[in-house]
């Protein structure tokens, strides 16, 4: 569904340099970015800030011409066919917004209705479902200034999915939105992707929507492409330590096992790391209950967000 | 066509919420308007003929009440609803959308246009005509000649507007793109003086750059000055130059377009 090879853009920006002189920098926002996503297939597209994910949305929506590279979506190349590849995606910049403001939202759905030629019938039974799905009910005849941050991003939702989009690309869509509301737009989106098989590409600052929505992870850094495939295997592939948790009977010196080491202690319960690769977590347990006597046991592993955190800080290979 | 109506008519709806605006607007162009004609009648006065540029004190009072009535309607001052939407980046979502990006705004800019017809437009005309004497149009066509020649002014001055407002892809700064509008406007239009008063050689001039389309042409229209056809027809053809142009432009810049912010 979505074909990316080379992928290139670069900015120039200009540096003082001295008192009139102007040098002329280029710089690569995303650089030899390449990768493909099937159709049905929801994909997390995250990196820190300046990554260049934006930039690649909007390179993969036609609204950026890339410096290199080719790019297919949906078949049509997104810059020469802009128009008619812009009605067949659906495209949420969470920091933008494409609702009239000074109207009703209620008039910019009805807009967009002509806008995409929606048959009224279809137009009318997708709104009632993001009506209902994404509560807008309460603010449908609310200018759309007076709407809270959480409640234009609702909306602005809704706007990109009435003419049911086969791709939807969102950028950042759950900023700005509570826990609940937060809930409510993923489990939505979970729904849109199981029942109508919409391919979806996530941009997010929040691994919780990653962790609900996407099997499969992009991430991007300095506009290269660092790691692409399974959520689960991420874990794997940047951190093999596991820790093993165990509350003793009696609080005790450091347990000393073989294939772990103990990291922390408090009183009765101890931490203790081990390389899953190296060591087998079964035999571990066998071997530490053969030394001591244990109440509870626990194995963690580590969070997606530790797990993370150490790629963007450049702390694994 | 369904599109474009629905563009209109919402474009006409955001401005309705603008009273306060509105009100305050249309008292400043009456004000502006005895102003201007008060300068009239004594420029008038003094010269020795009692007319400048084949202006009679009527003619002169409907050029003075039509402009304070059409400047709103054409946009002298300029509009900067796409140069702000370039400038802070929300024109992506714009080029999101499966539309003709100058048809989208030449819609909305009738919509706008319509709206101002309403709010701006009638007040000073009805007072210049209680006040003062106007000129009017002897003939049900030259009336009708009138309100398709302030249509084609709407265009071209949007295809003005687009084509400035699209610069600002290059500039990245309003301000400048804005007074350069406001002079060329100022000068060209006949909006701060009737085309006609100036040496006949530059008079002729104006007459065939764009900037005259967008206001002196109807008022030229519906004061019988010049040959009628040829002032629509010019007025044809460069609302179809300028809309070119802009367009010329918008492809321009979507190459080396540069969406600013993330
Ligand atoms: N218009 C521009 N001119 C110059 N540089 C730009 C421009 N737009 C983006 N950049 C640069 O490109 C890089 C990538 O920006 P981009 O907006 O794609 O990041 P992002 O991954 O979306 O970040 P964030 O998580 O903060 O949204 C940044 O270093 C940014 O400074
Ligand atoms: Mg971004």
């Amino acid at each position: 569904m979505i074909e990316v090879r080379g992928l290139r853009k670069t900015f120039n920006v200009y540096r003082k340099i001295g008192r009139f002189r102007r040098e002329r920098v280029t710089a690569a926002a995303v650089d030899d970015v390449s990768f493909a996503v099937g159709a049905g297939e929801i994909v997390g597209y995250v990196g820190p800030n300046g990554a260049g994910k934006s930039t690649t949305v909007k390179m993969l929506t036609g609204i950026l011409v890339p410096s290199e590279g080719s790019l297919t979506v949906a078949g049509l190349v997104p810059t020469q066919q802009r128009v008619e590849l812009a009605r067949r995606i659906g495209v949420v910049f969470g920091q933008r917004s494409q609702l009239w403001w000074d109207l009703p939202l209620r008039e910019s759905f009805d807009l967009l209705r002509h806008l995409y030629r929606v048959d009224s019938r279809v137009h009318r039974e997708q709104l009632d479902e993001c009506v209902e799905r994404l509560e807008l009910q309460g603010f449908l005849t609310t200018p759309v200034r007076q709407l809270s941050l959480g409640q234009r991003m609702r909306g602005e939702l809704a706007a990109a999915l009435l003419h049911r989009p086969e791709v939807l690309f969102l950028d950042e869509p759950t900023i700005g939105l509570d826990i609940v509301s937060r809930a409510k737009v993923r489990d939505f989106l979970a729904a849109l992707h199981r029942d109508r098989g919409v391919t979806v590409m996530l941009t997010t600052h929040d691994l919780g929507d990653i962790e609900h929505l996407c099997r499969r992870l992009l991430i991007i850094d300095q506009g290269r492409v660092i790691y692409d495939g399974a959520l689960a295997a991420l874990r794997d592939q940047f951190e093999p330590f596991r820790t093993l948790v165990v509350d003793l009977v009696v609080s005790g010196p450091a347990i000393s096992v073989e294939g772990a080491e103990v990291v922390k202690i408090d009183g009765p319960r101890q931490w203790l790391r081990f390389h899953r690769e190296h060591t087998n977590a079964a035999d571990l347990v066998a071997r530490v209950a053969a030394h001591v006597e244990l109440n509870d046991l626990t194995i963690e592993e580590p969070g997606i967000e530790d797990v993370i955190t150490r790629i963007y800080r450049g702390e694994t290979a | 066509m369904r599109l474009f109506w629905e563009l209109a008519r919402r474009e006409f709806r955001r401005y309705t919420t603008y009273r306060a605006a509105t009100a305050a607007g249309l008292f400043t162009n009456t004000v502006f308007g005895f102003l201007r004609g008060a300068v009239m009648i004594a420029a008038l006065r003094a010269s020795s003929q009692g007319s400048i540029g084949g202006y009679n004190m009527s003619e002169a009072m409907s050029y003075t009440w039509l402009t304070q009535s059409m400047l709103m309607v054409v946009a002298v001052w300029g509009w900067n609803d796409i140069a702000l939407r370039v400038l802070n980046g929300d024109i992506a979502t714009d080029l999101a959308r499966p539309v003709h990006f100058q048809m989208w705004w030449l819609a909305r800019d009738f919509g706008r246009a319509w709206y101002q017809v309403l709010a701006r437009g009638i007040v000073p005309v009805v007072t210049g005509l209680l006040v003062f004497d106007l000129a009017l149009p002897a003939s049900w066509w030259r009336w009708f000649a009138f309100a398709l020649s302030v249509v084609l002014a709407v265009a071209a001055s949007f295809g003005l507007r687009f084509v400035m407002n699209l610069l600002v892809f290059w500039t990245m700064d309003w301000r400048g793109l804005s007074s350069t509008h406001n002079a060329l406007m100022s000068v060209f239009s006949g909006m701060v003086l009737p085309v006609a008063f100036f040496p006949h050689w530059m008079a002729v001039s104006f007459r065939s750059l764009p900037w005259y389309q967008a206001l002196q042409a109807p008022i030229d229209v519906f004061l019988g000055k010049g040959s009628l056809v040829q002032v629509l027809m010019i007025q044809f053809v460069w609302v179809f130059a300028m809309l070119a142009v802009g367009q010329a432009l918008l492809v321009a810049a979507q190459r080396r377009l540069v969406v600013q912010g993330g």
